[in-house]
């Protein structure tokens, strides 16, 4: 015979094992609420240079190819890469002289006129170019690469999308502490039902 | 050297935040292992260190250097790296047997409080116990190279951040569950024959042999990435991709079959199991807890200001405090000046400036890192001491009087007033501000004794009071004993030389900052040298339940209740009368209401948000607290109790709010001083720059800084309102309920001060422009 276990009365097994059921279902939620939160943390961030290659052409005796950053285009900051190679050696030409330019094809707006660098660029194959397009729709990019002997230009269009909601930026910022408290709630759980287990192998006993 | 490999040594990306957690993770290691090692130099040899460090260093290598860049551009690079996260830095993880160090390395609250206990949770080790089962690790290991290395889902991850972030954590810890069986790290215990890892060894090797050899002999490119791809010197995509197949071929067999041979040769010459490693491992527990136990109990010095060598020594000295205050006394006197003679533009005035930019904001950022330093240079108190030799002080302030709630009314009163009459724009009425504050201060404390105008009137004082009650530093006796023992208690009555606490607080019994002036009349006067200014946690005398001397216990106090929740709701009040959306939505009631009841609209905002709310707020919140948890105290009770807990968030918002004007403006004062010198016939500052003066955009640094100030607000509110509710008393699920509405509250305030922060802000006391 068991002792009295208090005033509540004991459950039956059937109540224990939907109780269980419940917990795990629970359990469940909150680690996939976890992962697409952590995930959607992580799609916030972009590479600094680098991305999806946007087209890749040649032009006279060398090889241009251009990536753009995040992938898709979004309006905000924007990174375009540039990879100028001699078309034959397929060695990079590091010291080409390169202008990025990006102008807006919906409406009448400013074009927006950046040189490369391989400083800008994380990956010193590539020149680098960053842009802070205000707005979304369709613009055109155009890549100059001036060498004093070949001069040459090339471009293409993307759509941008609009620019991601302020918070976006400021989630992990605004996210992290209900990941501690999160934390903190698990544990003060997982105490709580490891010690009622104890006590109630105890009151078995 | 050659363009291309140039361009390889110079490509290092900046990842900071994955530097900085491998840092922390060896920083942890790194101190646990020299924990343990002290006590088992033989179990905690070097190697082990070694191990462990290099395997950061791989993931490092991996993620972090030129190898991360040319991952888009090479699949062999690509394949580099994911052998790196597969088989060289999980093994050498785990060689360095990370468990102990790590769990020892840890600072003793987080190991005791949090590690520990969930540690010990049975379903959790149940858990790990059956991943790292050989029969489990091994399908999840082949699982997942196989799907990242399928066409689709390796383009995915080559195409967005996201999933190639996924894939290297896939990876990471899949081959982390894969070698622990092979490594079988101290302490797990031996579960299985080690016989069992020659086939499962095999098994792994031979899934990445067909997979390697798919790759390899291809006739066609898997991957369209690397087709496209610029062919980085002069390899073209075929022959990347056979390179990579080979890599992912020879050095993937040699992991596996390296430990193989060592396991296999081990097992036959019955080395294989030190029989007891592992069951030897309570018996080491149990030395070791004998070892602690024999070891004289040791209480770590709290760290002390006083003890710092140049500072700690001005600060002992008796003239600090008046030689800290004299300095202000002179700035407020010129700020006085200036307001009464100067140009009555705030931008151009030193009371325009001074009082609403740097000072408010020099107190808070003092108040976050140190305690009440602003009541310590207080300049106000200077002229008492020549009101103490004209005027009698002889009176005891009156009985009535002897609360807050007189300094709970200045206060909504001086929040409505700036507002009212824009005092940051008005440096008249700030001089006049000031003058009634240096009068108020020398005729109450000229007339009645003690220093009654600090601990009941002063509402700068009682917003120092408040939120130096979350501050790091506090006034304190630094051993309990040396106090027990001394009779004289010179610390509130005085010596000779020096006076006592004025505001009655006597220090052996002080437990919060609260009414604490930090004049260190008391380290002054201690014979003892027993006084001194201690590092403690912020906010612990929220949740207190001891009674704070001369205040009593702060659930019995509804003046001081009070004058928290007041300073709190004024926090978001203050700042909210700055943003757009607020500013815009007042001035539309003010031409809604004609122009007889437009003065109303002002005193209206902050009769709501300032008193209505909070009644509102507050009450609803204590009684549902009652309601819920079922529990035997009054409402009012509960109010009392939790309200101290809302003071951190009201104190980020404080921060966050005062540091943002000191940051964008602090050099705003240059103009204006250089403007004062010359109007005082003292060109040697030169022509004032007003361009200073201009208010210009903030910079990212400082809203992600305001957020994080936020962050730390809630979170120590919800800590403080938990440890509230979990009272002794109180059983678990009733404390749940009693908290509910409380962490409720405090999360909507928390989200009401991350809007207010977001919206563009008025930039008071600056020129418009820049």
């Amino acid at each position: 015979m068991h002792p009295p276990t208090g005033n509540k009365p004991r459950m039956t097994r059937i109540a224990r094992m939907k109780k269980i059921r419940v917990i795990r279902v629970i359990r469940a939620i909150c680690g996939s609420c976890f992962f697409l939160v952590a995930l959607s943390l992580l799609c916030t961030s972009a590479r600094g240079d680098g991305g999806a290659l946007r087209l890749s052409q040649r032009i006279g005796g060398r090889m241009v190819s251009v990536f753009t950053s995040p992938t898709p285009l979004r309006a905000g900051r924007v990174d375009v890469s540039v990879y100028v190679q001699d078309a034959a050696s397929a060695d990079p030409i590091g010291r080409a002289e390169v202008f990025v330019t990006a102008a807006p094809l919906d409406r009448h707006g400013e074009s927006i006129r950046r040189r490369a660098t391989v400083d800008q660029a994380t990956n010193k194959l590539f020149q680098a170019a960053e842009f802070d397009l205000p707005e979304a729709g369709r613009w055109r990019f155009s890549i100059e690469a001036d060498d004093p002997r070949q001069p040459g230009a090339l471009s293409f269009e993307a759509d941008l999308a609009g620019p991601p909601p302020r918070w976006r930026a400021l989630a992990p910022w605004i996210g992290w502490p209900w990941l501690v408290i999160a934390a903190f709630i698990s544990r003060q759980f997982l105490l709580h039902h490891s010690s009622n287990f104890r006590l109630k192998r105890l009151r078995k006993l | 050297m050659n363009p291309t490999f140039e361009a390889v040594l110079r490509s290092w990306p900046s990842e900071p935040w994955l530097s900085a957690a491998l840092l922390a993770t060896a920083g942890v290691y790194l101190r646990g292992w020299l924990a343990l090692r002290g006590r088992d130099p033989e179990r905690w040899h070097a190697g082990r260190l070694a191990a462990f460090m290099a395997g950061l260093g791989t993931i490092f290598l991996a993620l972090a250097s030129p190898i991360e860049p040319f991952s888009g551009l090479l699949l062999q690079v690509h394949m580099l790296q994911h052998l790196l996260l597969m088989m060289a830095a999980p093994p050498l993880i785990w060689l360095g047997a990370p468990f102990f160090p790590l769990l020892r390395g840890l600072p003793a609250v987080v190991r005791r409080d949090w590690a520990a206990p969930v540690l010990r949770v049975r379903w959790l080790r149940r858990g790990f116990e059956r991943l790292t089962h050989p029969c489990v690790a091994l399908p999840l290991f082949a699982g997942a190279t196989w799907l990242w290395h399928a066409p689709a889902v390796y383009e995915a991850a080559l195409e967005r951040d996201a999933w190639h972030y996924l894939q290297h954590a896939c990876f990471l810890a899949t081959a982390l569950l894969f070698w622990h069986p092979v490594v079988r790290p101290y302490p797990s215990r031996p579960r299985w024959s080690r016989w069992l890892l020659v086939p499962y060894l095999i098994a792994a090797d031979l899934q990445n042999t067909v997979l390697a050899a798919l790759l390899t002999f291809s006739g066609h490119v898997w991957y369209p990435h690397y087709a496209e791809a610029p062919r980085v010197a002069g390899v073209s995509a075929l022959a990347d991709q056979a390179a990579g197949g080979a890599l992912m071929w020879a050095p993937g067999s040699l992991a596996y079959l390296g430990p193989l041979f060592a396991i296999g040769l081990a097992q036959l010459c019955g080395t294989g199991e030190r029989r007891g490693k592992a069951s030897d491992a309570p018996r080491q527990a149990r030395r070791l807890q004998g070892e602690r136990a024999a070891r004289p109990k040791r209480g770590a010095a709290p760290f002390d200001v006083l003890r710092i060598p140049l500072l700690g020594r001005f600060l002992r000295w008796p003239r600090a405090r008046i030689a800290l205050q004299l300095p202000m006394l002179v700035v407020a006197a010129a700020m006085i000046y200036d307001g009464l003679r100067g140009p009555q533009i705030g931008p151009m005035n030193l009371a325009g400036v001074l009082p609403w930019i740097h000072w408010r904001g020099l107190l808070v950022i003092g108040l976050f890192a140190a305690g009440n330093v602003a009541c310590m240079a207080c300049p106000f108190t200077v002229p008492r001491r020549l009101g103490r030799r004209w005027l009698p002080a002889a009176w005891n302030w009156p009985r009535r009087l002897r609360s807050k709630w007189l300094a709970v009314s200045l206060l909504a009163t001086f929040f409505w007033a700036y507002e009212q009459f824009a005092l940051w724009d008005n440096p008249w009425r700030t001089a006049w501000i000031a003058i009634a504050y240096f009068a108020a201060a020398f005729v109450v404390d000229g007339l009645f004794r003690g220093a009654s105008f600090c601990k009941y009137l002063c509402p700068i004082g009682q917003f120092n009071f408040v939120q130096s009650l979350v501050s790091p530093l506090e006034v304190k006796v630094r051993e309990a004993e040396v106090c027990a023992a001394c009779h004289t208690k010179e610390c509130i009555r005085g010596s000779p030389s020096v006076p006592g606490c004025e505001l009655q607080l006597l220090v052996p019994q002080k437990s919060s900052n609260m009414d604490c002036t930090f004049c260190l009349d008391c380290v002054h006067a201690c014979p003892h040298a027993n006084v001194g200014i201690l590092a403690v946690a912020p906010g612990h005398a929220l949740w207190s339940e001891t009674p704070h001397d001369s205040l009593g216990r702060l659930a019995g106090r509804t003046d001081l209740a009070a004058l928290c929740v007041v300073l709190v709701f004024a926090a978001f009040a203050n700042a909210a009368g700055m943003v757009a959306p607020v500013v815009h939505g007042l001035d539309r009631l003010r031409s809604a209401a004609g122009p007889h009841q437009a003065a109303w609209v002002t005193p209206g905002f902050y009769l709501a948000t300032l008193v209505l709310g909070p009644i509102v707020l507050v009450g609803a919140a204590a009684a549902f607290s009652c309601g819920l948890s079922a529990g035997p105290r009054a409402w009012l009770h509960t109010a009392r109790r939790f309200a101290y807990a809302l003071v951190p968030l009201g104190f980020s918002m404080w921060l966050a709010h005062y540091s943002f004007h000191f940051f964008t403006s602090y050099d705003a004062a240059l103009p204006v001083i250089q403007r004062f010198a010359g109007d005082l016939g003292l060109p040697f500052a030169g022509e004032p720059r007003w361009v200073c003066g201009c208010c210009r955009p903030a910079a990212d640094w400082l809203l992600h800084a305001e957020i994080l100030a936020l962050d730390f607000g809630l979170l120590l509110s919800l800590y403080a309102s938990y440890r509230i509710a979990v009272s002794p008393s109180q059983r678990f699920w009733r404390a749940v309920r009693a908290l509910a509405p409380w962490a409720l509250l405090i999360a909507l305030m928390y989200f009401a001060g991350i809007w207010i922060l977001l919206q563009p802000m008025q930039m008071r006391g600056t020129m418009p422009g820049a």
